[in-house]
């Protein structure tokens, strides 16, 4: 074949630039870190790339959202824990004052730390996170709980039912409502006054009836409490869930993403060797011709 | 007859010949480095003889033509597999800039603002009576509403940007048109005489295959030597001396047509004719691929409008309203956030009842759930709506890269073997001049002879 100086120029000029391409690239993934830094440079391991950023992303929101049902649940936990503390307080009152042992004065005595204990509890319930209200069902901006004069107390929230989202469609009811509390099976609020007013009243036996509903009382906040415990419990549970999943897609995320560093020095240093010799040998290629010789 | 003085007419002729190829050896070697030059070399040939006792007598060399060595089915080939470079070259340059929009790899892409989109409603959901939530829900909702419009008119952009390169080359393409018109006249006199037009024809050659690059054509030559073109499917460009033009019109959408312009000036679109070329491959991309990728952003966009709008109007603001939709618009190109919720983020409806407000937030949880839903055709979530789009841009990017290597590395092969049959060898270029310059020395050396044979018949008397 008959091969001209043109030939031979384009051809050394061709394999250089062909070198120095695969050069520039490896180059670029080394410095960025990435093996795909544009979609075409791996249409399918693009797709992945975005998939996994957005799980993780979902997984964060998770988290945030777990975080705001643990603080809203921790809150309804001590608060409950210290109304059980001022049931049982209650209880012990009626015990000892519906004994032969108490008398008038004791009764009244006990009538006043009754009201306290009435007025905390009135307290407990209107219990707030931030500018919620906790019990109050889905009206977190009033005040779930109030009395009359005569110590009536009414609810004047609703039953609504506040959840979070800790899975893809899946969601946890994260607040115990008010009427579960106070005024399902007994009304707590109604025990109370009563209970008062039978020591005001120096009456026995409207004092000991009390007893046995403050029992149902207990019992009453015990159900809510468990249940807050178990929801807890699953929060926890799914929290590390999520953080081993979220371990093992950042994970995939890297080894789809990342370039494999060691390969692609490698790589680098193999490609300098091939551009090298290359241009040597073009030197040595293009640059003798006939004229060189005839004298 | 043999005389003296027919030696002194061959040794004449010889100078003549021998110095001719020594000129055209000059012009090979000056145009060694020229584009789309092919060698030229004498043609030599022996004179007719003379019949004479003892037998028939040379009478020395003659040049019969000065030849191009070239090869014309080559030249054909060559053309062909230039157009669909051509179009392959403009079109992975422009898919290249559409990759760009679609740049994931930064993180601050379509994929990422639609995730914090729906990560804010979960957060409003969260604290539904937080003004602090609705505030960054509202600039969440902004970011991915004026992400989509920046993807929508950046793709509109690249339309417009190949209508301006589509303009330029209609200019070179009828530039050229008329250099080969008139270099058709040239080479038509010059072989009228009997004479090859060479240098015109490798500049014709030329023309001809930077036109194959820009637009499909087909090209015969007549038995005078003239070329005729015809473009766009069969409309000509040029034919013998004559020239036709093509211009740009626009159309409907807002973007330019090809149109040929005939002799009575009236035009025809050749749009949907070209095949070839740079012009086909800007042409697929701006009227096939982009507005394929714009609506599916539209449908996205539309998609997430009306699922949240639907979902969002049945709800309740903090304030009781109801009714409002969140999104304006139907597309990617209008997509927005209501004013009226711009204006008061009291407006955004987390709660599904009236009596709801202000801790019911389960509206703001069905909107946020919405971004699990097969919402697409019922197969596609929005999020692998997205995604896919994102692969098949890179798909079509690859496949342009590839099939432009390829053709890329066909035309190396063929120009190298053109180069190979018509390229100049300086080192050829320098036997041949020694082998000229001896002959012109042997020939110069025999007139001098037939002087000194002169001088002695002159002197023999």
């Amino acid at each position: 074949m008959r091969v001209t100086n043109k030939l031979m120029a384009d051809t050394v000029a061709n394999n250089l630039f062909k070198n120095t391409e695969h050069l520039l690239k490896i180059q670029n993934m080394i410095s960025s870190g990435k093996r795909i830094s544009k979609p075409s440079d791996d249409p399918i391991g693009m797709g992945k790339v975005l998939d996994y950023r957005k799980t993780i992303s979902s997984i964060d929101q998770y988290n945030r959202n777990i975080a705001r049902g643990r603080s809203w649940l921790d809150i309804t936990d001590s608060t409950l824990g210290s109304v059980d503390n001022l049931l049982m307080r209650a209880k012990e009152i009626a015990v000892s004052q519906a004994t032969g042992t108490a008398n008038k004065q004791t009764r009244e005595i006990a009538a006043k730390e009754m009201k306290n204990i009435y007025e905390q509890m009135l307290q407990l319930a209107n219990t707030k996170l931030g500018s919620s209200y906790i019990f109050a069902g889905h009206k977190t901006d009033t005040a779930p709980f109030s009395r009359d004069d005569d110590y009536n107390a009414s609810y004047n929230g609703d039953k609504g039912d506040i959840r979070i989202i800790v899975g893809e469609d899946t969601s946890i009811s994260i607040n115990a409502n008010g009427e579960d509390i106070f005024f399902s099976k007994v009304s707590v609020f109604d025990v109370l006054r009563d209970l008062k007013d039978g020591l005001q009243n120096n009456d026995p036996s409207a004092i000991s009836n009390q007893i046995e509903l403050l029992n149902d009382a207990l019992g009453q906040v015990l159900k809510v409490r468990a249940e807050v415990g178990a929801k807890l419990n699953r929060l926890e549970i799914t929290e590390t869930y999520w953080a081993n999943f979220k371990l093992n897609i950042t994970e995939m995320l890297s080894q789809t993403e990342d370039a494999d560093l060691t390969k692609a020095i490698t790589d680098l240093t193999t490609q300098e060797a091939v551009y090298q010799t290359s241009l040597a040998i073009s030197a040595r290629i293009i640059q003798p011709s006939l004229m060189n010789f005839l004298r | 007859m043999p005389d003296i003085y027919g030696i002194l007419n061959v040794g004449r002729g010889a100078l003549l010949v021998q110095q001719q190829a020594i000129d055209i050896t000059g012009h090979n070697i000056a145009n060694v480095n020229t584009p789309g030059y092919s060698r030229q070399r004498v043609d030599m040939e022996s004179n007719e003889p003379i019949s004479l006792w003892p037998g028939q007598m040379g009478t020395g060399v003659r040049a019969t033509e000065i030849q191009r060595i070239y090869d014309r089915f080559l030249a054909l080939q060559i053309n062909n597999e230039n157009q669909q470079l051509g179009r392959w070259e403009a079109q992975k340059g422009a898919l290249e800039r559409v990759e760009m929009i679609f740049d994931e790899s930064s993180e601050y892409g379509l994929n990422q603002a639609m995730s914090e989109f729906w990560n804010a409603w979960q957060d409003l959901a969260g604290n539904p009576s937080g003004q602090a939530e609705r505030v960054v829900l509202l600039a969440k909702s902004e970011t991915l509403t004026t992400t989509f419009n920046q993807i929508y008119s950046a793709l509109e952009q690249i339309q417009k940007d190949i209508d301006t390169s589509i303009e330029g080359t209609i200019k070179e393409i009828n530039l050229i048109a008329e250099q080969i018109a008139d270099l058709n006249q040239k080479i038509a006199r010059a072989e009228a005489g009997r004479l090859n037009a060479n240098d015109y024809r490798d500049r014709r050659d030329l023309l001809l295959k930077q036109l194959s690059s820009m637009i499909d054509i087909n090209n015969f030559e007549d038995s005078d030597g003239k070329v005729t073109i015809l473009v766009g499917g069969g409309k000509p460009l040029v034919e013998a001396t004559s020239s036709w033009k093509l211009s740009t019109e626009r159309n409907a959408s807002g973007l330019q047509d090809i149109v040929w312009i005939n002799s009575d000036g009236n035009s025809g679109n050749i749009t949907d004719n070209i095949s070839g070329g740079k012009l086909k491959g800007w042409l697929e991309t701006r009227d096939v691929i982009i507005p394929e990728y714009l609506e599916r952003l539209n449908e996205l966009a539309g998609s997430i409008i009306s699922r949240v709008n639907a979902l969002h109007s049945g709800g309740y603001g903090l304030d009781g309203s109801t009714g409002n939709d969140f999104f304006t618009g139907t597309s990617a190109s209008d997509i927005a956030v209501n004013s009226e919720i711009v204006n008061d983020v009291k407006k955004i409806a987390a709660a599904e009842s009236a009596g709801g407000v202000p801790g019911d937030n389960s509206n703001a949880i069905a909107i946020a759930n919405l971004q699990n839903e097969l919402a697409i055709h019922n197969t596609a979530t929005f999020d692998s709506y997205y995604n896919s789009l994102v692969s098949d841009v890179g798909n079509e990017v690859r496949k342009a890269h590839v099939t432009f290597e390829h053709q890329s590395a066909m035309i190396t092969h063929l120009d190298n073997y053109r180069e190979s049959l018509s390229g100049v060898s300086l080192d050829e270029e320098m036997i041949n001049l020694i082998k000229f310059q001896h002959a012109y020395e042997a020939a110069a050396k025999l007139i001098g002879t037939v002087d000194e044979l002169l001088n002695t018949v002159i002197n023999m008397v």
